[in-house]
């Protein structure tokens, strides 16, 4: 009950909430600045993170090198892992409130393995398309996000002809599935050089990027948020049901395609600097939700910075827990995620039949 | 194809004119390189090696041009066989990192482990060596990491990977050139030279019968064969036996029911460093009994980093082989 309690008091005090979120963000990504497998004086760091970004350095004679650990190589990767884990937790948010489950996320309705069949493809094929460039790898990793989702809702609408929400899910696992399958097959297929850049890609990371990486997914990040942002309201809408939404005025068919557009950019995006990266897009707005409440309008900014610092958090574990070896990142996200989320469901349980 | 792989000493010796003509109308500096890498007495090249002048320049498996200033002074190698390279040119000292599955010689057991295939860049950069000697794995999956390396004032070499003796004659040699100890280098390759010639010779005068032989890389079920382009099938061509799985490509996984068929004379195992009594595994497995090796009990273990790794240790690869299939011939 006490707790109850609490919840609606923290509900009434939102704004309470994005300062926490916005603190624990900070609190992270400072922590993910400072500890690492090589030892960098606090001062120094912050001098190198003012002298980069306003020339306000007070220290003389910084070593080259540690420059650069700091500068090209801990500050990016701190930030590629806010970028993925904000997008990642944004476009879990968006897939749950759209389809009205806490099983939905990029994983469970196949976009990410869409995603990753792109990155794979044009991993192993060394593609870069004419204009794209670099950022071959994520338009193709987005367009096979989205592409998957059309296949998932085309199988869906073969089979039930309305939108079911179970079916969804069902669906997804089944492409899921079968785009595993051919990942395996690309893997079986390939020479063992291929093989192991491959496998170590699908792990998921966010170390060994760099800054490059960081501007491949800012762009589709903000577009992603962007268009999800301005969808907060349809969002609620579909919380109610899709025939509800259309009595109160929404466009259901063009809400629905621009927010799946919007997650599915998140996604590819997401996939293509990191690999596959799991539970990030389950957890965190599940968990945001049960804090904030139903609102869109809050649960989309507040999945996105709870998101990013609980990446940059997991990176900092999985480089820190056995070094200088690193844990795999996706490892991390499952081991915390996971009996995060089965805390929550029964808590959530155990509280309803409270009262 | 059966022909060529026959003639295959005299025709990588011309593979590599062949190369040494093609690169040369690139630059110089590459010319003399190659044909050095291919044992040929270079006028020139022993100019420069008598002065051991630096700065070298030396066209690494990338093939980019890289230039080294002044001898390097401290190394970071992340690769096993590079370590055992740079330790055979006596270069243990200088080496402050080395790669997490580096296991010989025991020095590199207590040098700083930097990372694999990912590398932990912040390590390497703390370190801050002269050189660090990579794979070309690492230069077309984390270019970006090797390009602060060198921002950071460290040069990098890359070393790629190797199928045959002369490939790792040429990468002993490219090593020993960017790092200043190209006399020891050209030592090095002479000995295995001529230990490997020495060995090939008695092979093709006192073995008549040849031994076919299977090669497994990794235990039942999933078990792994040396087809053609591997040390291993050049090492068993040298002592004129036959690689049972020559028929094949690099590695490749074959079920028990064609291994069975191929009836190899003897059976060579490298997973000894990490199965109990591979031999007895093999001996006990159902089906095989009629197979001449394992009636025969010709079962034998070698070392695996002494047959598949390309460093200055192959040579006593191919010698333990050669005893151990050829015991009346080769043991003493």
């Amino acid at each position: 009950m006490q707790s109850l309690f609490i919840l609606k008091f923290l509900r009434n005090k939102i704004s309470w909430l994005y300062l926490v979120s916005g603190g624990f963000l900070l609190c992270t990504a400072l922590l993910g600045l400072l500890i690492s497998s090589v030892h960098i004086p606090i001062p120094t760091i912050l001098h190198i993170i003012f002298e980069n970004t306003f020339h306000l350095g007070w220290v003389e004679g910084i070593a080259k090198n540690e420059e650069m650990i700091i500068w090209k190589i801990r500050l990016p990767r701190v930030v590629l892992a806010f970028c993925v884990g904000a997008s990642l937790a944004l476009a879990g948010a968006a897939f749950q409130g759209l389809l009205r489950n806490p099983l939905a996320d990029p994983y469970t309705i196949g976009v990410s393995s869409g995603a990753s069949l792109g990155a794979v493809i044009v991993l192993f094929f060394q593609l870069t398309m004419i204009g794209l460039g670099s950022f071959t790898l994520p338009v193709v990793a987005i367009f096979g996000g989205f592409i998957s989702l059309l296949i998932v809702f085309g199988l869906v609408r073969v089979s039930s002809r309305s939108l079911a929400i179970e079916t969804i899910i069902l669906a997804g696992i089944i492409v899921s599935a079968f785009i595993g399958a051919i990942v395996s097959l690309i893997i079986s297929l390939s020479d063992r050089d291929s093989m192991t850049q491959i496998i170590y890609w699908l792990y998921g990371s966010v170390g060994m990027r760099g800054w490059s990486h960081v501007q491949l997914i800012i762009p589709f990040m903000l577009v992603g948020i962007c268009i999800l942002f301005y969808h907060h309201r349809e969002l609620n809408a579909f919380a109610l049901g899709e025939d509800a939404a259309d009595h109160i005025g929404v466009n259901v068919k063009r809400g629905k395609m621009l927010i799946l557009l919007g997650a599915s950019i998140l996604t590819g995006a997401a996939v293509a600097v990191s690999g596959s990266i799991g539970f990030v897009g389950l957890v965190i707005p599940h968990l945001v939700r049960l804090v904030t409440g139903p609102n869109h309008r809050h649960v989309l900014p507040l999945s996105l910075l709870v998101g990013g610092a609980f990446l940059i958090l997991a990176d900092l574990v999985s480089r820190t827990i056995i070094a200088p070896k690193e844990l795999p990142i996706g490892v991390i996200t499952a081991l915390i995620g996971a009996p995060v989320f089965a805390l929550l469901l029964i808590r959530e349980r155990l509280g309803r039949r409270g009262t | 194809m059966k022909e060529f792989m026959k003639k295959k000493r005299l025709g990588s010796i011309v593979f590599l004119f062949m190369i040494a003509l093609m690169v040369g109308c690139g630059t110089e500096n590459e010319t003399t390189q190659t044909e050095s890498n291919a044992g040929e007495e270079v006028t020139q090249e022993t100019v420069n090696k008598e002065s051991g002048q630096f700065p070298v320049t030396i066209t690494d498996d990338a093939g980019r041009e890289v230039t080294v200033d002044d001898e390097p002074e401290s190394i970071v190698s992340i690769q096993a066989s590079n370590t055992e390279i740079a330790f055979a040119l006596g270069l243990g000292e200088k080496i402050i990192g080395v790669s997490d599955y580096c296991n010989y010689p025991e020095e590199a057991l207590e040098k700083e482990k930097v990372g694999a295939q990912d590398i932990n860049e912040e390590l390497v950069l703390s370190l801050l060596p002269d050189m660090a000697l990579v794979t070309d794995y690492h230069y077309n999956t984390h270019p970006d990491t090797l390009d602060k390396f060198e921002e950071a004032g460290i040069t990098v070499i890359v070393v790629g990977s190797a199928s045959s003796f002369d490939d790792v004659y040429e990468k002993i040699a490219m090593i020993g050139k960017a790092t200043g100890s190209e006399t020891k280098a050209d030592e090095i390759i002479a000995d295995m030279k001529k230990r490997h010639e020495a060995i090939k010779e008695i092979a093709a005068e006192e073995i008549t019968d040849k031994k076919k032989v299977w090669v497994e890389v990794s235990p039942s079920p999933d078990i792994y064969t040396t087809g053609k382009n591997t040390f291993m099938h050049e090492m068993l061509e040298s002592i004129q036996a036959t690689n049972a799985a020559e028929d094949h490509d690099g590695w490749v996984k074959l079920t028990e029911e064609e291994i069975v068929k191929l009836n190899p004379d003897a059976i060579i195992t490298t997973y000894g460093y990490y199965i109990e009594n591979p031999s007895e595994q093999v001996l006990s497995r159902e089906g095989w009994t009629e197979v001449p090796a394992i009636k025969n009990e010709q079962v034998f273990d070698v070392d695996n980093d002494t047959v598949t790794r390309p460093g200055p240790r192959l040579i006593e690869g191919v010698e333990t082989l050669a005893e151990l299939i050829y015991p009346e011939v080769f043991k003493k």
